[in-house]
């Protein structure tokens, strides 16, 4: 079960536009980490490895091709996975602990 | 005009704080009230909440959160999901909203209670929008059952279970009294916001949402998500405490707050959650396992939360582990054989084809909970209909106020003390040990066998205690959710074979 | 003799359940107090075989006609119910 993704961080997500647009710009905007997108059919766990997931908003506003506020994010976030940090144009979804490979709970998340 | 950006004016807003001149400080935050005993005075001042949302914010979002689920409610509400819908999925709701929607409100006194006790004034500021969150909750899942009231009176204890004595809402109350009402601010967020927000409010307001979808009722799955997403902000309220809490050397109080919390959150949802998910919720649209929805939520996402802060695992981790397996299975046998004493109809869920996924999810079902069944099963078939209800009541956990179960011939045992010439028994060792921390606060408790042994409940028989409990006064008790209609695949195996 | 009531633990069942017994009640009337409420209910019948009764743990089972009074037990103390 090495395809595990470590440490992964970032938020969950009502399934529909908004969520489609996140995954996308979360690809964009944690360019150089895996991002797994996890589709739980009601749900969409966008997970970024490493412990950090940084999402902007104005990536977000060009996936969806509208203006796009941040606090917007809201309506479509039943929860996440990491702490948070919400600023007006960026959130990060972060860890502040070092994960190592399997020494967490991977086996639950296959 | 150009408005500021919310970091720009954001920690002015907050800074709530003055210095009291006619009262002391503890005469302002009594200690029992506003906990955090032992903290430096200046760290208050410091509390920073991550998820920040300004009033302006917040009323545009919560307005557009109100249109989305207000208006899918509406556009679906002549497609006739009551007579569509299997009825065990209507018992979900059932079950749901009156073991919810009430308590909602006591979240929002819960809020309330930090807005004027919490020492941390980045705390009140954010407490004043848990608050108004609680209210929205408390108001809209009375109002989303009250559509079914005149298709089914069981919905009427939407409002009225948690003024009842049913043994349900005993459980739910004793639980939410301990973690919600009766703690200081900062305890109180840590066992609620913290442990039972982020924790496990989750697997049934996301995890069901699921289900909710692949059943056709999106009215449902909209409006616990569209909950949740006021509950993914407000829950983090407990983190900076919890931080405080360690920097300053009082981790072993944190963890302890969130083992009691953790253990008596996941003790009820076998109840909510766990019953609905592995027997109510109609086969064919199963998203996952009640296991296995603890293991996504639970065991990996909120442990990964704990372990983030420096915090550990649960003392009892092993026990939870085998618990996640085996308690709601005996909960549900508990539930259905008692079902005259539910305010919802409850499907036993033990049909051919669903026994073959129970025991594919659970290795051993058939040879352990499963015999208990095979003997209701043929009582049934035969005719002996007396013989399906117990003619006397369950030991009841004086902890959780929950049935003691076990897995039959492996798990099943009575873990019980004496205190002052009083004994009092528990479902598990982890129950005996949150008494045992803390005696002064559970033991004056009556639990329904107490008041039943006590003379409280009259006549001193079920019928008594059904009385006693509001069934068929306050609103119908339950029976068989599909009308005992599951049985006939075994009817017709016994002519087969008979 | 008086009413006093125990928590019965009949082997195969899945719960506790209160029993309601008297101190003068021997043994083999406490099993049979028991039985009522699990054996054919949640418990298969088992003909022939003789219900004994111990403490939760005990190795051996209680005389069947020794009295609740005589073996010491408390109100709401946990018995266990097995077939031998």
């Amino acid at each position: 079960m090495a395809d595990h993704i470590i440490d992964p961080v970032g938020p969950v997500l009502q399934s529909g536009e908004v969520a489609r647009a996140v995954a996308d710009a979360v690809v964009i905007d944690n360019e150089g980490r895996r991002v797994d997108i996890r589709d739980r059919g009601s749900y969409v766990r966008v997970e970024v490895e490493g412990g950090e997931c940084v999402l902007r908003r104005s990536t977000i506003a060009e996936q969806l091709g509208r203006p796009f506020k941040m606090s917007e994010l809201e309506l479509n976030m039943p929860s996440f996975v990491g702490r948070i940090e919400t600023g007006t144009d960026v959130f990060r979804f972060y860890h502040t602990f070092e994960q190592t490979p399997g020494a967490g709970h991977e086996e639950a998340l296959s | 005009m150009a408005l500021l950006e919310r970091s720009q004016w954001y920690d002015i807003a907050r800074s709530t704080e003055w210095t009291p001149r006619y009262v002391t400080q503890d005469e302002l935050f009594p200690p029992e009230l506003s906990g955090g005993e032992g903290l430096p005075d200046d760290i208050w001042a410091s509390y920073d909440e991550p998820y920040k949302i300004s009033y302006r914010e917040y009323v545009d979002i919560q307005r557009q959160k109100d249109a989305g689920a207000y208006s899918v409610k509406a556009a679906l509400e002549r497609s006739d999901l009551y007579n569509k819908a299997d009825p065990g999925w209507i018992s979900i709701l059932k079950e749901h909203y009156a073991a919810v929607a009430l308590v909602e409100y006591g979240a929002s006194f819960q809020e309330s209670r930090f807005i004027r006790w919490s020492k941390a004034p980045g705390m009140r500021n954010m407490a004043t929008f848990g608050m108004l969150d609680e209210i929205r909750h408390g108001q809209i899942q009375l109002f989303f059952p009250h559509e079914y009231v005149n298709k089914d009176r069981q919905f009427e204890w939407s409002h009225a279970a948690m003024w009842s004595d049913n043994w349900v809402a005993l459980g739910a109350r004793h639980f939410f009294d301990d973690v919600m009402m009766t703690r200081d601010a900062l305890s109180t967020s840590i066992f609620a916001n913290f442990s039972f927000e982020t924790g496990f409010t989750n697997l049934q307001f996301i995890g069901l949402s699921g289900d909710a979808a692949n059943a056709g009722d999106f009215t449902f799955s909209k409006l616990i998500q569209s909950i949740q997403s006021d509950e993914a902000r407000h829950a983090q309220l407990g983190t900076p405490l919890l931080q405080m809490l360690i920097e300053n050397g009082q981790k072993e109080e944190a963890q302890k707050k969130i083992d009691i919390a953790f253990w008596r959150s996941y003790r009820l949802f076998t109840i909510l959650s766990g019953i609905p998910m592995d027997y109510y919720v109609p086969l064919e649209v199963r998203e996952a396992s009640f296991k296995e929805f603890m293991e996504e939520w639970i065991v990996t996402q909120f442990m990964r939360s704990l372990e983030d802060l420096g915090l550990s695992k649960p003392w009892y981790w092993d026990i939870f582990i085998r618990d996640i397996s085996e308690h709601h299975h005996g909960q549900q046998l508990g539930t259905y054989s008692w079902r005259p004493t539910l305010w919802w109809d409850p499907a036993a869920g033990v049909s051919p084809e669903e026994r073959d996924w129970l025991e594919e999810k659970y290795p051993g079902w058939n040879d352990t909970f499963g015999k208990v069944w095979d003997v209701m099963i043929d009582n049934f078939v035969h005719g002996r209909t007396e013989k399906t209800v117990p003619g006397t009541l369950p030991v009841i956990c004086n902890v959780s106020q929950l049935p003691i179960v076990g897995t039959p011939s492996q798990t099943l045992r009575d873990i019980s003390l004496v205190h002052e010439g009083r004994r009092y028994h528990f479902a598990s060792e982890v129950d005996k040990w949150i008494f045992e921390d803390d005696p002064e606060r559970y033991r004056h408790h009556k639990n329904l066998v107490d008041r039943f042994l006590g003379g409280d409940i009259q006549p001193a028989d079920l019928g008594g205690a059904l009385e006693y409990m509001g069934l068929g006064r306050v609103g119908p008790g339950g029976d068989d959710a599909h009308g005992f209609a599951w049985l006939d695949s075994y009817r017709k195996q016994l002519a087969t074979t008979g | 003799m008086a009413l006093i009531p125990l928590a019965a633990h009949v082997d195969g069942d899945f719960v506790l359940k209160l029993v309601q017994v008297d101190t003068d009640h021997t043994m083999d009337e406490v099993a049979a107090a028991a039985a009522v409420n699990a054996v054919g209910i949640h418990v298969p019948e088992q003909p022939g075989r003789t219900m004994r009764v111990r403490k939760q743990g005990a190795a051996a089972p209680y005389e069947r006609t020794d009295t609740v009074e005589k073996v010491g037990l408390t109100p709401t103390e946990c018995v266990e119910i097995y077939f031998e």
